[in-house]
């Protein structure tokens, strides 16, 4: 299957989304809403890391459980 | 046939330390979110007076070096020693102004009276941004450890365990603070 993202485009979504983090502390945002979107940006960051940069995609299940 | 799981990156060893290390930080932002649930408008009060600009910047700076750190190990795959050097020296220097900027950050509250005894909110961001800061530092080290030893030609594209070793820390490190930033600067 072809890959359609690489290192760098993971990085500059990162990137984009820490911009967004930004924009709602510095807009003041708050509500479950706002705090819900904030953790779901959070930990769609902190996935990336773990399986592209850690290299933890294609680990055994058991380290991916213990991990995430 | 069915594919086998790959191996961990780098020495076994540092995964269960990692894993030990979130283990932590994960039982502090816990309880960081239960005191902060009974106690919301202080916190919320005292969040304003974060930078989060500098807290943004920190957290590009870091992920940035993080990024940098995985093209460190993907150049010593390749065997492009000095390249791997390069990019390890680059997420230094990230990592060297991300501690300047807390540096400044921590000088500025302390010269306002500000410290770990003032409320509840400013107890948990000193005892949780100094802890992040202490693992930035050797986190660092670590990188320069393996720097120097990559310059002395102990990685090859054969022999690369301590480049990945020392960039699962660091990524580490780097993971903390994006569950950080958002806590206790952002939500409120």
């Amino acid at each position: 299957m072809k890959k359609y993202y690489n290192v760098h485009t993971i990085w500059l979504f990162l990137i984009v989304l820490t911009i967004n983090t930004y924009l709602f502390g510095h807009f003041q945002s708050s509500g479950i809403q706002v705090v819900l979107f904030i953790v779901l940006i959070a930990i769609i960051k902190a996935t990336l890391i773990m399986r592209e940069f850690m290299e933890l995609r294609g680990v055994s299940l058991m380290w991916r459980i213990v991990m995430y | 046939m069915k594919k086998q799981p790959r191996l961990l990156p780098g020495d076994f060893a540092i995964w269960i330390f990692i894993f030990a290390e979130l283990l932590v930080f994960a039982i502090f932002f816990i309880t960081y979110s239960v005191v902060r649930a009974q106690n919301v408008e202080l916190f919320n009060q005292f969040q304003l007076t974060l930078n989060h600009e500098t807290g943004a910047i920190n957290t590009v700076l870091l992920i940035t070096a993080s990024y940098f750190v995985v093209l460190a190990v993907h150049s010593i795959k390749r065997n492009q020693i000095k390249h791997c050097i390069g990019f390890i020296y680059a997420a230094l220097i990230c990592g060297g102004v991300f501690l300047a900027i807390k540096t400044y950050e921590f000088n500025e509250k302390f010269s306002l009276g500000i410290n770990m005894s003032t409320n509840d909110f400013y107890f948990f961001y000193f005892s949780l941004t100094i802890f992040h800061y202490l693992h930035v530092i050797l986190g660092m080290i670590i990188l320069l450890a393996v720097a120097i030893k990559a310059q002395r030609g102990n990685y090859s594209s054969q022999n690369y365990t301590g480049v990945e070793t020392g960039g699962a820390y660091w990524h580490m490190v780097d993971l903390v603070w994006i569950i950080l930033f958002p806590l206790i600067y952002i939500i409120r």
